[in-house]
């Protein structure tokens, strides 16, 4: 009995395999044409639907990048491609002249010139020289095949790609007023259509710039690189989770717009959403939809929050002006970068038409300061000198050392910025007034080892990881010899520091001793609002400072407004706690001029770095008014 | 008690077949996503080939003789993926142990296969329909709990095992119709209560591919078809599928891993492909046939119907024969606790081969 129910058991999977292996026989061979698409005169066809990008916030919910509607003119590519050939051909400028005399002389029936009628009737609906729209369909049709020839090199077969087979935007921005003229003009031009398109907006013109980076287009090389399959994979990876159940898909067309600098890079992914798609049947020659065979739906990209707040965003940006340099406003409990101006700047929405000026600029827009720009870090840095001697003993609150102007070590004199010196003073009172030789005898007893040690400990020569692209490390150099030890003791020397590595030394002292992560994003959400990620940091670190260490320099940075290098900037009354620095520089007579501090003193709510560049003045001179003018207005419009 | 295990007995013409699955997955796991996800493959090639020599050495004997225990394990570790599982995609299938993720019910159908050959064995003699009414329990309990996750496709993998187990084990075909027929009338109950939404358009767009209007259920059926249509008698050659490549085909190296070995290497090929598993199927058909051990035949027989189950809807689902289930390929597909359970059930194939033991009475086994 048993023998035939295995044979019955068997028959039933043989019969139900015979089932599978007749469906695939005709699905393969029988209907193998339909289904890839390949018949005689039908192709399926898939087209993007565009999807709009994520908006970027402030910390208050105003919007600092956008995406807007703006309405584009697409075209076929074959059309596209056959316009291009007559271009090549000479056959211009004026078709229907030029087929009214072939019609005449009974010449040309092979010549393409119905091809290129269409030119004409749009430049003429759109009143735009007809010469543009034949510069862009050879520079489209340039880009098309260069994509093809590479994926038909990694194929090594002939291969039609998608892009041959979707329309291409020709004309883009175009006025409303236009577009409802053509919507009534272009009938009979199939394979043309208007279709709107998004286009990033930027409310706030060049405010914060730098932080929000932009958009643009691939360049043929990213194009080239980029591995879609890989690229997935690896973000399916990353996330652990999909949107949909079922389905993925590539995600990026050769149009799409992808982050260039800033959030807007960091974030790109984020950003993007997913593109929809339709699949459509068509007809190869009139390129006529004959049916919608499957839609899906596009999905918005995320929405990124960030910690700038626009007012004192604002604010900083004005009261830096013209001058080089960068501010950053940070609270210092939690490590929000509250604002983060950088000068120069550019216009987020003019930049496609300034680019070419920006980047030639000498003073080098496109660098975001804050993050970027390395600088020694000057007498800022004696805050670290005198915490590391402290806290190794190797001096107290009532070692003093005399200054009398200058210091000769070995065969070179180090100088201090006073002729005739300071005088017997403790460590308060150095960094009162930011004497350089009681820090040169400090760094003589302390040496360059245990110097290194205490900077590394304060970050110096690794990034902050805020979350902007290209952020600099900065560097602190070894220490070799005696002299370079006493240089690197005031700041001076081969030491490096991003103003953002600055900010986080300030944040600490603020706070009393916790490490503070800077971070610019605060909140990621989907489009339904729905919070995805919440990047918020605790003070959960303590740096190794004692608590008199600490009481010490928070006493002599106040002591800086009150009556040291910073007195006569007004500072005093508006609670500032602070370091100035001045910085020389290789060329005479200019200096960095730093501000660095918190305010009010004994409950901070920020703390600031103020940087002037290659400037003429002094720390407090310079950069003082500044800070002075960003407290004052953050106050006073709460 | 018989400890001899004669490597003779290894049934070397399986284990060729099975490599050359392996081996064919391999590559087209490799071709469908990344080298990173093939590499991983092999580790996972490799893990499930150390589980499988493992459990050769051990007799399948004494395994049986805890399934009950096993079976009372993986319910237990069902409950829990429910109570604290992971979910990815929506569903609720993994259980994380540390870092590692099982998937229970994966385990669930070896478990399962064990204890109703054992209940078989035991029994004896079939008698009266009130026999099989602890194994339908026994059935029907996980699967309402994998079906729970929800996933489908696994649930569903079991009621071909519970029927062909019985069937060999020589219940009357009268009970098993009379269960066919009560299950057939419970449909109702399903389709309104128990399937999900998603799960709903799923069918709905395998019985009427034009009238579903939502994209994903659709799209996924006509991508696949797409793909295995486009492949043509040769195939458009390994990693060079237009569709596959493009990224038109989504789960490419899971699910849907038969669609990118048609489109890749043709009609001849694939279908050389699906050849090769008739004859792993034949080949272990054969080993429970000529097994004298009734527990041997019975578990034999309930891999046996698992991975023919796995490999027909699977294939049945990538050419649009059948619903979209989410069910991997057998050795092919990618996925760690596919391969690892696939291998253990083969293992306990080989292992039934190797201890071919003699029938000395009718009875007792145990003793």
């Amino acid at each position: 009995m048993q023998k035939a129910r295995f044979k019955i058991l068997f028959g039933t999977i043989s019969l139900l395999f015979l089932v599978i292996f007749c469906k695939l026989f005709y699905i393969q061979l029988i209907q193998g044409g339909k289904y890839s698409g390949i018949s005689n005169n039908k192709r399926i066809r898939t087209v993007d639907i565009n999807t709009l990008r994520g908006t970027i916030y402030d910390r208050n919910g105003s919007v600092l990048a956008v995406d807007k509607h703006s309405f584009e003119l697409t075209v076929m590519y074959k059309k596209l491609f056959d316009t291009n050939l007559c271009f090549k051909q000479n056959i211009l400028p004026r078709a229907s002249e030029v087929k009214k005399l072939a019609l005449n002389h009974n010449l040309c029936n092979e010549c393409h010139i119905d091809k290129v009628m269409w030119v004409e009737r749009i430049a003429g609906l759109l009143e735009i020289p007809y010469i543009n729209i034949f510069n862009k369909a050879a520079k489209i049709v340039k880009k098309v095949e260069n994509i093809k020839r590479a994926v038909e090199r990694r194929n090594e077969r002939k291969i039609r790609i998608r892009e041959e087979t979707v329309p291409h935007s020709v004309v883009s921005h175009i006025p409303w007023e236009k577009v409802a003229k053509f919507e009534v003009g272009m009938l009979d031009l199939p394979g043309i259509q208007i279709e709107t398109n998004p286009v990033r907006w930027y409310p706030k013109g060049d405010m914060s710039s730098h932080v929000i980076g932009y958009v643009g287009k691939m360049s043929e090389k990213e194009i080239q690189n980029y591995n879609f399959k890989k690229k997935w994979f690896d973000d399916l990876k990353k996330s652990g989770e999909s949107e949909s159940e079922f389905f993925t898909q590539k995600s990026i067309s050769m149009d799409a717009l992808i982050g260039k600098n800033g959030i807007e890079k960091i974030y790109n992914s984020r950003l993007m959403g997913i593109p929809g798609e339709r699949f459509e049947e068509v007809t190869l020659d009139t390129m006529r939809v004959n049916k919608l065979i499957l839609e899906r739906p596009s999905t918005p990209g995320n929405n990124i929050f960030l910690t700038i707040d626009s007012r004192i965003q604002a604010i900083a940006e004005k009261a830096l002006g013209e001058k080089k340099g960068s501010v950053i406003v940070m609270d210092p409990w939690n490590g929000e970068i509250i604002a983060m101006a950088s000068f120069p700047r550019y216009n987020l929405n003019t930049l496609n038409k300034n680019y070419s000026a920006l980047s030639k600029n000498p003073l080098k827009p496109f660098l975001n300061r804050p993050v970027q720009s390395v600088l020694p870090p000057g007498s800022t840095f004696k805050i670290v000198t005198a915490i590391a001697a402290l806290e190794e003993n190797k001096i107290d609150e009532n070692s003093h050392f005399p200054c009398y102007g200058s210091l000769k070590v070995g065969n070179i004199r180090f100088r201090c910025h006073t002729k005739q010196g300071h005088g017997l003073l403790n460590v308060e009172e150095a960094l009162q007034y930011s004497c350089n030789i009681f820090f040169y005898e400090t760094a003589k007893i302390l040496g360059g080892k245990l110097l290194r040690k205490w900077a590394e400990n304060f970050g110096f020569g690794n990034t902050t990881d805020v979350g902007l692209s290209y952020e600099k490390k900065g560097n602190f150099p070894k220490s070799n010899s005696f002299s370079q030890t006493i240089n690197l003791s005031i700041g001076q020397g081969a030491m490096l520091a991003t103003p953002i590595q600055i900010t986080r030394i300030i944040a600490t002292i603020a706070n009393g001793g916790w490490y503070t992560k800077p971070h610019i994003l605060q909140k990621i959400s989907d489009h339904k609002g729905n919070i995805l990620v919440n990047n918020k940091y605790d003070l959960t670190e303590r740096i190794n400072i004692t608590e008199e260490t600490m009481n010490i320099i928070k006493h002599s940075l106040r002591r800086v407004v009150t009556s040291g290098t910073a007195k006569k900037t007004g500072l005093k009354e508006l609670l500032v706690a602070g370091k100035t620095g001045t910085t020389q520089t290789s060329i005479e007579d200019e200096n960095h001029a730093w501000f660095v501090g918190y305010a009010p003193f004994d409950n901070p709510k920020y703390c600031f770095v103020v940087v002037v560049e290659h400037t003429k003045g002094h720390g407090a001179a310079v950069a003082g008014p500044i800070v002075q003018e960003i407290l004052l207005q953050s106050e006073s419009s709460l | 008690m018989q400890r001899l295990v004669g490597l003779r007995n290894f049934d070397w013409l399986i284990f060729l077949v099975v490599c050359l699955f392996l081996a064919t997955g391999f590559f087209f796991v490799w071709s469908a996503s990344s080298e990173s996800f093939a590499l991983k493959q092999i580790i996972w090639i490799g893990v499930g080939i150390v589980v499988f020599s493992a459990l050769l050495i051990v007799d399948y004997y004494s395994i049986g003789k805890i399934s009950y225990i096993l079976y009372l394990i993986v319910l237990f570790c069902l409950f829990l993926v429910l109570l604290f599982g992971k979910t990815v995609y929506g569903a609720q299938r993994w259980l994380m142990v540390g870092h590692i993720s099982i998937q229970p019910s994966e385990m669930m159908k070896i478990a399962l296969v064990l204890v109703l050959s054992r209940y078989f064995v035991d029994k004896k003699s079939i008698a009266g329909f009130s026999g099989i009414i602890f194994p339908l329990a026994l059935t029907l309990l996980p699967m309402t709990l994998i079906m729970k996750q929800p996933d489908l496709g696994t649930s569903l993998i079991l009621v071909p095992v519970f029927f062909s187990i019985m069937f060999i084990a020589g219940v009357k075909v009268r009970y098993l119709l009379t269960i066919i027929a009560f299950t057939l009338s419970t449909i109702p109950i399903f389709w309104y209560f128990v399937l999900h939404t998603y799960q709903k358009a799923r069918i709905l767009s395998f019985l009427w591919p034009d009238t579903v209007s939502s994209f994903g259920a659709g799209y996924h059926r006509i991508q696949s078809l797409v793909t295995i249509g486009s492949g043509g008698s040769f195939g458009s050659g390994w990693g060079k599928g237009v569709q596959n490549q493009l990224n038109f085909l989504p789960q490419g190296h899971t699910d849907f891993i038969f669609s990118v070995i048609a489109e890749e290497w043709g009609f001849y090929r694939a279908g050389a492909l699906l050849c090769l598993y008739v004859v792993f199927i034949a080949c272990c058909i054969g080993i429970a046939l000529h097994t004298r051990d009734p527990y041997g035949r019975l578990i034999v027989t309930g891999f046996t119907a698992m991975f023919a189950t796995q490999i027909l809807i699977n294939v049945a689902m990538t050419i649009g024969l059948a619903p979209i289930t989410g069910l991997p390929l057998p050795f092919i597909s990618y996925g760690g606790s596919s391969l690892i359970s696939s291998f253990i059930a083969l293992s306990f194939i080989f292992n039934v081969r190797m201890r071919n033991r003699v029938a000395l009475a009718k009875d007792g086994f145990y003793e």
